[in-house]
């Protein structure tokens, strides 16, 4: 597989929300508008390819029984810099991801590549590799944003084309509307990737 | 590598160890810029529902204890004279849990103008409390909660609560509540104990009025 495979393939071939359907809990939780959903896609990306060049770096020393431990304290080392770090320039972002943010742990994508991919080869290629996901990740996270601001709030990064004083159709910004979106979006998805795949 | 028992004990033992030098080197690095960010929406918030002033309200706050959260008073003064008072209030009420609300009052009690400092109500329904969402806040600037009843229509107030979001609306104006009584307690007693007491003999007067409204109602 060559260096642009490795950063493509997480954009259809294995995008994590929508083919591999994994990190389902920030795609739903966080995408109440496109800002929020690329904010986390973001936060999520640096943890991955953070966590996945030191993997990769360390994975040689990592006696086979202690390797899942070794990788969550990795993994929840960035986390908790990329918490302390928005907590310090970004306050509002802080806020409105709240939870989410050190529940990127926990995301089986992280703990997935780490496994899969980070403990079998290089770092650079595990770094292409975060990238390719996160910016998969990312940009999934984003398209279900704007779905549901778009049809919730009736805006599009926050700027407003419906007329102001009028609200969206209000369940796409609340749970039961990602869960609508999202199995849409996963429809088409599907319906305009399967000759590519 | 080899997983025998020493084996894994200092490759963990020294990636936690790594690890949380690292986080705490980073902790010492933010650790200003956080408090500073902190600060700073204090001090916004302050400077947007106060009419100008000229000293720095949090070097003076005042910090009285009710129904088990911190109620801080930020007086504000210009030229020495007392223009205001910034009053961080909350209320638990909320739909979606605690709600923080910066109520800044002039020295008669009016109150000037009210900013939300944090909220966790739904998007879209509850989240209309904040002034970039609708008008409902701004029902409250210029009035004085002496001639105007702190309650939402229903309960026999004067607040106009927000359509499809009566529980927010209420918290909002607990919040707002607490906040008037506390700085009233406080200016009256001078001192955070009286305060306190004020404000536990007026929310008990009000439960109790409640509880007899309950009882019509019920008849």
């Amino acid at each position: 597989m060559n260096k642009l495979q490795l950063i493509t393939k997480g954009l259809i071939k294995e995008n994590p929300t929508f083919v591999l359907l994994l990190g389902m809990c920030p795609t739903l939780g966080t995408t109440t508008s496109a800002i929020n959903g690329m904010s986390m896609g973001l936060a999520t990306m640096f943890v991955l390819i953070m966590s996945n060049i030191v993997v990769s770096l360390v994975k040689n020393v990592i006696p086979a029984k202690v390797r899942i431990p070794s990788f969550i304290v990795i993994i929840a080392s960035f986390v908790t810099v990329v918490q302390l770090v928005m907590q310090a320039y970004v306050p509002d972002l802080y806020n409105t991801l709240g939870v989410f943010i050190p529940l990127i742990v926990v995301n089986c994508i992280i703990l997935g590549r780490a496994e899969a991919f980070a403990s079998k080869h290089g770092p650079f290629a595990s770094m292409l590799d975060g990238l390719g996901i996160g910016l998969g990740f990312t940009c999934s996270l984003t398209l279900l944003g704007i779905v549901r601001e778009m049809l919730g709030a009736g805006s599009v990064f926050g700027a407003k084309f419906l007329p102001a004083g009028t609200d969206g159709i209000l369940i796409f910004v609340l749970a039961p509307g990602a869960f609508i979106a999202l199995g849409y979006l996963l429809v088409l998805f599907n319906k305009f990737t399967a000759r590519l795949r | 590598m080899q997983s025998s028992l020493k084996n894994m004990v200092i490759v963990l033992g020294t990636i936690t160890l790594v690890a949380s030098a690292a986080v705490g080197g980073i902790y010492l690095l933010t650790k200003e810029p956080i408090e500073a960010a902190q600060q700073k929406k204090v001090n916004d918030a302050i400077a947007q529902v106060l009419p100008e002033f000229d000293n720095r309200p949090a070097d003076n706050v005042v910090e009285v204890e009710v129904d088990g959260k911190i109620v801080k008073i930020y007086p504000a003064s210009k030229d020495e004279n007392a223009v205001g008072y910034a009053v961080e209030t909350f209320s638990k009420k909320g739909f979606g849990g605690l709600m923080t609300l910066m109520v800044g009052f002039l020295p008669d009690g009016t109150i000037k103008d009210i900013s939300v400092i944090s909220h966790a109500e739904t998007p879209g329904l509850g989240d209309k409390i904040q002034k970039s969402k609708s008008n409902f806040a701004v029902q409250f600037e210029g009035k004085n909660p002496e001639s105007f009843r702190l309650a939402v229509r229903k309960d026999g107030g004067d607040v106009d609560a927000i359509t499809a979001s009566t529980i927010s609306s209420k918290a909002f104006t607990d919040a707002v509540e607490r906040a008037y009584l506390v700085l009233q307690g406080y200016l009256q007693g001078d001192s955070a104990e009286e305060a306190v007491e004020a404000v536990s003999g007026a929310t008990a007067t009000h439960n109790y009025t409640n509880d007899e409204h309950k009882q019509e109602e019920g008849r």
